[in-house]
């Protein structure tokens, strides 16, 4: 039987130094719930590398065959225009002209894949029901989760007070 | 823990400006039979050259003087462990300053004719030779009505003599710093640096007016000053970090961490992309109006050096995004030294493709003439860089950030 150990900081700078010690003891830290990113944390607790920015870059490219294919058809094919006598039989040599448009849907497609694939994996689309384990974590204080036997539960305590944790709450798992 | 300027790095100067020289003097004699156009030989060739090289690495050395100037008045701690770096760059400005002084007073002279402006018939009336968009131009170089060059020569002088005195000024006060410790100096300092940046900003547009844009001098593009000025910026952050990945791999600077190259990964990439946004806002808005009078220059480059032109705009652009888009990427000292000296070296190309279609027409080409005066140049910017950079210890002792900046990364 596992318990889940939930400790309450007031300082991201306790916050990481506390981290750092239950860390080097050899206890996995599972989370950490903060109002804001809190810098190095995540080489501190071991969360894995980020895979969002393979998604962004695939984003990218979609968007930019999109706007290019989406541009050949419109400006070329279906209806040569001519504009200021640009040459509007050839997507090459009109290149120019595309670019900013290009450019634009490129940013468009990576920003809002990568934010909508953000909220998906977090599970933090509008309407979701919030998961975190106190609400206080998006106001001002830190919460650190860590999983840990039954047995090992005094122990543990023990050390995330001495670390500065000033409240701590348990729940089963 | 300080450089020493060892020999073996003395004989790699040494040997970068002779195999420069042996490539040069190969050019020359490969090139013997070389058709040139008219107005154009060979003597105006290696001016061309020497402009092109002159300006280039009086470049690198300004692009790290305005970073240097930058961190003050940002009043950033990142760069501080690597401030001596910037400094030691500098030494070159100059030098650089005194090549293209040559060039200009060699115009004057009329040992070449780069600059159609210093003819002094084009603002004659009743001469054959004249132009009457340049003699409407007369004012903004010339004091007198004929070809003197006096207003410009007042701004090279003003302008350089002050990126000059700047530059002086910060080693030297560096150096203050290091046996008086405190915070006054730094003070100083930042407000010195936002001087220097009125300066500059004035200045590097108009030094890149007059002694580039005005090789085609029935022409002009508003944000000509701010293209030169990013391959200047860039060039200048690329020299620091191969320098700083030399240094390393010396057994020295150890105080560096992974996260300060990590910065300077980042500026190199941001950087490519400002020049390549740049490139081609000027591009774009020149081909899209299509006015004869603003496309000239670039049909000159399109119709004799469209290979060259293109090329270097695409490896100057794709290399740095393919390559260091990825934030390990830009970590990896090796990458970044492979990166790094690619685009020095095509950013090099971009400058020439500034210079050598407008001096030379049709006739002009980089071959290992111009190759050669690069190595030339490069191994003796390298050994005054070095030899600066060994005369000092390699971190600052009292700079009021130095410890934030040694603990800002692990």
């Amino acid at each position: 039987m596992s318990t889940v150990i939930y400790a309450m900081y007031d300082d991201d700078h306790v916050l990481l130094d506390g981290a750092k010690k239950v860390v080097s003891k050899g206890i996995h830290v599972t989370d950490v719930f903060s109002p804001f990113p809190v810098h190095g944390i995540d080489d501190v607790i071991g969360v894995r590398k980020t895979r969002l920015a393979i998604c962004a870059f695939i984003y990218g490219l979609t968007g930019m065959s999109l706007a290019l294919i989406g541009m050949r058809y419109f400006m070329i094919v279906d209806w040569p225009m001519n504009i200021g006598g640009k040459p509007n039989f050839s997507l090459l040599q009109n290149l120019p002209a595309f670019i900013p448009i290009t450019f634009e849907f490129t940013v468009f497609c990576t920003a809002h894949g990568m934010a909508i694939t953000y909220f998906l994996r977090n599970k933090t689309l509008p309407g979701m029901k919030a998961k975190n384990p106190d609400p206080r974590t998006t106001d001002d204080k830190f919460v650190m989760e860590i999983h840990v036997e039954e047995s090992k539960e005094a122990e543990l305590i023990a050390l995330l007070k001495e670390t500065g944790a000033i409240e701590i709450n348990k729940k089963a798992a | 823990m300080e450089y020493t300027f060892s020999s073996k790095a003395k004989r790699f100067t040494l040997i970068l400006i002779a195999s420069g020289f042996l490539l040069f003097g190969l050019g020359l004699t490969l090139d013997s039979n070389y058709q040139y156009a008219e107005h154009t030989g060979l003597g105006q060739r290696l001016w061309a050259d020497l402009l092109g090289n002159g300006f280039f690495f009086f470049g690198v050395s300004f692009g790290a003087l305005f970073f240097l100037a930058l961190q003050y008045v940002a009043e950033a701690a990142y760069t501080i462990v690597y401030k001596r770096i910037l400094e030691a760059i500098i030494t070159w400005l100059p030098i650089g300053a005194a090549v293209i002084l040559v060039v200009l007073l060699a115009g004057f002279g009329h040992q070449h004719h780069l600059y159609h402006w210093m003819d002094p018939n084009v603002y004659d009336v009743n001469h054959a030779d004249f132009d009457e968009i340049i003699s409407h131009k007369a004012h903004y170089f010339n004091f007198g009505s004929g070809a003197d060059g006096g207003f410009l020569l007042l701004r090279f002088f003003g302008f350089m003599g002050a990126f000059i005195y700047f530059a002086m000024k910060f080693k030297k006060r560096s150096m203050q710093e290091d046996v008086e410790g405190g915070t006054k100096l730094h003070f100083k300092n930042i407000a010195m640096a936002a001087g220097f940046l009125v300066v500059f900003g004035y200045g590097s547009s108009v030094l890149a007016w007059d002694l580039i844009m005005s090789l085609d001098v029935h022409w002009f593009s508003t944000l000509f000053g701010w293209y030169v000025f990013a391959g200047i910026w860039i060039s200048g952050i690329i020299m620091t970090i191969c320098l700083l990945i030399y240094l390393q791999s010396q057994g020295l600077m150890s105080w560096v961490k992974k996260g300060h190259i990590h910065d300077l990964g980042k500026w190199m990439f941001a950087l490519s992309f400002l020049w390549t946004y740049l490139w081609f806002a000027q591009y774009m808005l020149i081909w899209y109006a299509d006015i004869p009078e603003e496309v000239a220059p670039y049909i000159a480059r399109l119709r004799d050096y469209k290979f060259e032109f293109f090329a270097m705009m695409l490896v100057n652009f794709i290399l740095p995004m393919l390559f260091l888009m990825d934030a390990d990427a830009k970590k990896r000292k090796g990458l970044l030294l492979v990166i790094g000296i690619i685009i020095f070296f095509t950013h090099w190309v971009d400058l020439q493709m500034l210079i050598i279609p407008s001096t030379m027409k049709e006739a002009g080409k980089i071959g290992f003439v111009e190759f050669g005066m690069f190595l030339m140049f490069l191994g003796a910017f390298l050994f005054v860089v070095l030899r600066s950079l060994a005369s000092k210890p390699l971190l600052v002792k009292n700079h009021p950030y130095l410890e934030e900046s040694k603990n800002l990364y692990h």
